[in-house]
């Protein structure tokens, strides 16, 4: 079946029918594809075509949610049945409820989320083949590849609610990254790097992108240890990403009532230095995470996290917010056939005053991370320990590339002891940071 | 610094270090650390290793694989020398190697690829009381959060949740936030004492590859490793 307000309308009068005294149906279609392509040759194709539909419904306090992707009359029939009835198993929860109706949105502006621009496969894989010779024509070393990547999306939100909301709303993303492969004394290293964006035409080109790919992984080759030292670290804007990340994590409404964040109970504190200023941003035209309205109808905004130091606010949805006695941030994030749970939208780190180079310029002797692996955070306390690949800095230059090397602290710490926030903000996903530098961490090697 | 990992769970030490690195994708591709190094000793002689999806009961296991391959027992490492890969169809016939029951797929909506099922070390003679002693100063790590390899350089990571000193052969105090750090063809060239007591985990280990999860298994007799990188902010 169409997926349209009449079909919203049908399935809420349907649950009322059932005795449910609310409910909201949430509804996406979309069409994705990929190419992966691998020293010129096609490696993989996928194409998906997806329709899914989830209804929530409320039987007093108590309430259940439940998806299909059979649009059938017969399957959503039954759907409303199923979730009616698991409602009422239950127990009652006097946080559950729909949100106030004055605060759903009632209207909203074109964020310009949607490219009508459609990729045929052949000029996906030529695109792909373009950025991968431009990766390895870098340099002779890069003799291998996992492959260039180009894939695309466009699709369709659709909400509606038994208050009277209905929106809909159409988004695309589009994206372009290569993995190059270096060689050099039988030892491999790989880098990689990217594009994404809602239009194609804003897309990198895929020569650019190759270059900066070849660029990554070529100045890893001869990576070493180091010994284990307290020193300045500076993080390249990906991993300052990833950092601010954890903190994206750390003012999630749903870890704070849980008492699961290093960051509960401190609203109006200060927990970082006074250039640090987070926001999170759910209109900013053209942006990954934008959306005119928030998973349950609440308008999106932009919302200060953390300015100029101080906590601010935690990322809410109706629910969490009513846990902790606070209202809504509109950052419900809802996905078919999944609980309600609150999410950032574009989430990023306002830049400061300092170009990159300066900033390594200012760090004697100290190390500057390109890449992270493994998870060794912990969101109760902050710790944080993870290992680490990047360059070490003497006097203020890259002097040579490190790896099999950890790096910790504490998120708490961290924060505090960020010394240097960079001027390159870059949106290159819906969580994004300029460089940052922290005044000290330990790292440990040989 | 040298480290003893406890039975069962510390087996994700093996899916990360030299697991990733065995999956054939890798190796046709010869992204891997490990590529092209069949015959080879990629770890000491106490070390046998091997893949097997036929255990009954474990979170691992499969009938036939998300090709319909039936599962079988890999031996990845045996006393120390690389074996063998894990298979999907489509990796084995371009090269020319068996079919092992390693074809997984998430759900319908995703392709296959060679993925673990339930991944391990056979035990040795040690006793885990005399492994323990004879250490002088080092790390007892019994529990671990998540894990990740770069495939290529061969670097894995994996952080202690739960671990202790060992100071003249005694376990003494608790230390957090450890995460260990090291080389995957290297590592297990430093085994020197393994267990007789082999565990598996509990059932708990979910793996990610290329935007797939899929539930595996792991298991570890209690060993000890000479040296890794322990990193954290009291190591």
């Amino acid at each position: 079946m169409r997926i349209d307000q009449n079909l919203m309308d049908e399935l809420l009068a349907k649950a009322k029918r059932k005795g449910a005294i609310a409910a909201d149906v949430v509804a996406v279609e979309g069409d994705s594809a990929s190419v992966q392509v691998r020293l010129s040759a096609v490696d993989k194709l996928s194409k998906a075509r997806e329709k899914r539909l989830g209804l929530r419904v409320y039987f007093g306090q108590r309430s259940a949610g439940a998806s299909t992707s059979d649009l059938s009359p017969a399957s959503l029939d039954e759907l409303v049945e199923t979730t009616c009835a698991l409602a009422q198993a239950v127990v009652e929860d006097p946080y559950a409820g729909l949100p106030d109706p004055a605060a759903l949105a009632k209207e909203w502006p074109d964020l310009d989320l949607y490219d009508r621009e459609t990729v045929p496969m052949d000029r996906m894989i030529e695109l792909a083949t373009r950025t991968e010779k431009a990766a390895l024509a870098v340099d002779p070393r890069l003799s291998n590849s996992e492959g260039a990547e180009v894939s695309t999306f466009g699709g369709r939100t659709v909400f509606a609610n038994s208050h009277g909301f209905y929106g809909d709303y159409q988004g695309s993303s589009f994206s372009c990254a290569v993995a190059p492969i270096a060689v050099q004394d039988g030892l491999m290293q790989r880098d990689y790097w990217y594009t994404v964006g809602r239009k194609l035409s804003r897309l990198d080109s895929p020569e650019a992108v190759g270059q900066e790919a070849g660029r990554r992984t070529v100045r890893r080759l001869g990576a070493r240890k180091i010994a284990t030292c307290r020193v300045p670290v500076v993080f390249d804007p990906e991993i300052a990403g990833s950092f601010l990340g954890n903190l994206c994590s750390a003012v999630n409404g749903y870890a704070i009532y849980k008492g699961a964040s290093y960051l509960v109970g401190r609203l109006g504190e200060r927990i970082a230095p006074d250039t640090v200023t987070v926001y999170d941003d759910g209109r900013m035209p053209a942006g990954l995470g934008s959306k005119p309205f928030d998973g349950e109808g609440l308008p999106t905004r932009k919302t200060a996290i953390v300015e100029r130091g101080i906590l601010k606010n935690y990322l809410l949805d109706t629910y969490a917010a009513r846990k902790l006695g606070l209202v809504s941030t509109g950052n419900a994030a809802r996905s078919v056939g999944e609980a309600s749970s609150a999410g950032a939208t574009n989430f990023y780190l306002a830049p400061g005053m300092a170009a990159p180079e300066a900033i390594v310029r200012s760090v004697t002797r100290g190390l500057y991370v390109t890449e992270l692996i493994g998870f060794g955070i912990n969101m109760v306390n902050g710790d944080y320990s993870r290992g680490a690949v990047g360059f070490w800095i003497e006097n203020g230059e890259l002097a040579y590339p490190v790896e099999e090397i950890t790096i910790a602290g504490n998120l708490k710490d961290m924060w505090r002891g960020v010394e240097e926030i960079g001027n390159d903000l870059v949106f290159r996903g819906r969580i994004a940071s300029p460089t940052v530098k922290i005044a000290e961490m330990t790292v440990a090697g040989e | 610094m040298t480290v003893v990992l406890g039975s069962g769970w510390p087996g994700i030490l093996l899916h990360e270090a030299i697991g990733h690195g065995l999956e054939a994708d890798f190796n046709r591709k010869k992204t891997s650390a490990f590529t092209d190094r069949i015959g080879q000793v990629v770890a000491s002689k106490l070390c046998t290793i091997v893949d097997d999806g036929t255990l009954p009961f474990r979170r691992g296991s499969l009938n036939v694989d998300d090709e319909g391959t039936p599962t079988s027992r890999t031996v990845l490492i045996e006393k120390g020398i690389l074996k063998g890969y894990m298979t999907d169809k489509l990796n084995a016939r371009l090269m020319g190697i068996p079919l092992t029951g390693n074809g997984r797929r998430e759900s319908f909506q995703c392709i296959p690829m060679p993925r673990m099922t339930n991944t391990f070390m056979l035990p040795g003679e040690s006793t885990p009381e005399e492994i323990i002693r004879s250490v002088k100063r080092g790390l007892y790590a019994v529990y671990f959060g998540g894990g990740q390899v770069d495939i290529t350089n061969g670097k894995f990571v994996f952080s202690a949740s739960e671990a202790y000193l060992i100071e003249d052969g005694k376990v003494t105090t608790p230390v957090k936030g450890a995460t260990l750090i090291g080389s995957g063809p290297e590592i297990l060239k430093k085994v020197s004492l393994v267990g007789h007591d082999l565990g598996l985990d509990e059932g708990i280990g979910t793996c990610g590859k290329d935007g797939q999860s899929v539930p595996v298994g792991v298991g570890l007799p209690t060993i000890r490793v000479d040296e890794i990188t322990v990193g954290g902010t009291q190591a």
